[in-house]
């Protein structure tokens, strides 16, 4: 079967710097239509991380200081890294670290 | 805020909380403001509320105070709503002479941009400006070897953070207003007040920056802090739900990983307990709200690098400061120019005049100081901060040189006369 999902993904912040200064991806995973939120980060660190993956992850999760939107909404509300991404779903990273 | 909101409430409510912000600035007087006269039933008149009250914005572009610009707007600028009486020029510093990038033109074309959105006036003013030289290359230059002088990052943070505070009050004063409005997040504050403690500022520059507002005995600058009360998530998410545009400029920290500096340490230590722990930030600053820093009476009290107020020991130990070797330092090789320095009136408190808008200056000549040379009457935090400064010291910029040499000046008299003195009571 061919199922595949699509995300768009928006880094700021200051964090499109660590993916070669490009801030909208929309990367298409293969074989799927839905993934957990870890494991979607796990893929982003693979594929589209260019350098210094501490200042982005931290264990299994985003670093602390970075928010996430979930479809423009604050993914705490969403369930937080538990959420499972589906196809079409919009996640927004944005770092508040030495912001301002 | 415990349960969700929608955006066109969460908007309300921000919004709500700064006005009221607002208003508190509004009602607090100016560091300099006469004092209001006795109305005849003996209670002092209340201020008018239309009277425009001149600010100044600090606009760095970080998501900060661009949301603070936006707030400003919707309180000063909105027909539809009851209006807070402020007349606001907008202040920008360019830094481009300590980063290494050529984005200088293009990053200060981006602020433009934003800053035209809100039709308040736009003041460009570089960091190299607090070295009033003549030649453009000459304050670069200086500029350039005071930073490179720190030699580990947190000293530099340090260095940076002073050097912009001097600029800003230069500026002020240049432009007649002498109220600044900083962007300073509750988050940066709670992880501010952990750096200074560990950086020996815990008893002066702590309960100061801090605070809602905070000015300096003589010095004409109150610096105003409207967004200490809100979260970097809160603020992120009130920049998202309106569009606003910031600009990610490089600083010193950018790149450098969560362990380079103390500000970079404690920020990270601060952020990951306040994801576990939604209230760490809340708690931190209501702590600090409870302690109270020294005041002083006068320019004398106040460290010439950072301008905290001293603490009693500190000042003690300012008084007793040697003369000798800070003095041949702190005149220029011209010691005719040095007699007309020392001492002199209303500009040395402010080290003169900004010099950026073209108004001439004021100043006397300006004493060449090496930032060691200041180590006798610096506070205790700018004192470590110099002994991470490389030798030779690079020199400092003239206000601080010349604060300094003020603080020693009075020190020399007061140990000439001082068999001729009565005891001074502790707290003047």
């Amino acid at each position: 079967t061919s199922t595949f999902m699509r995300v768009r993904l928006e880094f700021s912040g200051g964090l499109e710097l660590l993916f070669n200064k490009v801030k909208h991806h929309e990367p298409v995973l293969e074989g799927r239509d839905s993934i957990p939120f870890g494991e979607l980060l796990v893929w982003i660190q693979k594929n589209l991380l260019q350098e210094r993956p501490e200042l982005f992850m931290s264990g299994d999760s985003v670093r602390p200081g970075i928010l996430v939107l979930i479809n423009e909404t604050d993914w705490e509300i969403m369930g937080g890294h538990k959420y499972v991404v589906q196809d079409g779903d919009s996640l927004v990273f944005i770092s508040t670290l030495h912001g301002g | 805020m415990s349960d969700p909101l929608c955006s066109v409430h969460f908007n309300e409510v921000i919004l709500k909380r700064f006005k009221n912000m607002m208003m508190r600035l509004k009602e607090t007087e100016s560091a300099n403001a006469p004092p209001a006269p006795v109305t005849v039933d003996g209670r002092p008149p209340r201020r008018n509320k239309r009277e425009m009250d001149k600010v100044l914005l600090a606009f760095s572009g970080g998501m900060c105070s661009r949301a603070l610009l936006h707030l400003v707007n919707e309180c000063v600028g909105n027909a539809k709503r009851k209006k807070i009486f402020f007349d606001v020029s907008i202040l920008y510093i360019d830094e481009s002479a300590i980063h290494d990038s050529d984005d200088g033109e293009a990053i200060l074309a981006q602020i433009t941009s934003i800053t035209q959105q809100h039709e308040f006036p736009l003041v460009v003013a570089k960091l190299e400006d607090v070295y009033q030289s003549d030649s453009a290359r000459s304050s670069r230059d200086q500029l350039r070897a005071l930073l490179r002088g720190a030699t580990t990052l947190s000293a530099s943070e340090d260095v940076l953070q002073h050097t912009r505070q001097l600029l800003m009050h230069q500026v002020a004063v240049g432009l007649g207003r002498d109220r600044v409005l900083l962007g300073t997040s509750a988050n940066r504050i709670a992880a501010s007040i952990i750096t200074s403690t560990a950086r020996g500022r815990g008893g002066n520059a702590v309960p100061v920056d801090q605070s809602f507002s905070s000015s300096q005995g003589h010095f004409p600058t109150t610096f105003f802090r409207p967004m200490k009360d809100f979260l970097l998530k809160e603020i992120a998410l009130y920049s998202r739900v309106n569009h606003l545009e910031c600009i990610p400029i490089p600083t010193l920290g950018t790149m450098r990983g969560p362990k380079a500096s103390m500000d970079l340490l404690t920020e990270t230590f601060v952020e990951r307990l306040q994801s576990e722990f939604p209230h760490t930030v809340h708690t931190l600053i209501k702590s600090a709200e409870k302690l109270q820093g020294a005041t002083i009476a006068d320019d004398q009290g106040a460290c010439p690098i950072c301008f905290t107020p001293f603490t009693h020991a500190e000042r003690r130990k300012a008084q007793l400061a040697s003369r000798v070797p800070a003095a041949v330092d702190a005149c220029s090789s011209n010691s005719s120019s040095c007699g007309s320095s020392c001492g002199s009136g209303d500009n040395a408190s402010t080290g003169g005049c900004c010099g950026g808008n073209g108004c001439g200056g004021k100043s006397s000549p300006v004493p060449d100081a090496s930032l060691a040379s200041l180590r006798s009457v610096a506070c205790y935090g700018c004192q470590i901060m110099l002994k991470e400064v490389s030798s030779p010291a690079p020199s400092a910029p003239p206000a601080m040189a010349q604060r300094a040499h003020r603080i020693m000046s009075k020190a020399d008299m007061r140990r000439e006369i001082g068999d001729y003195i009565l005891e001074e009571a502790e707290d003047r």
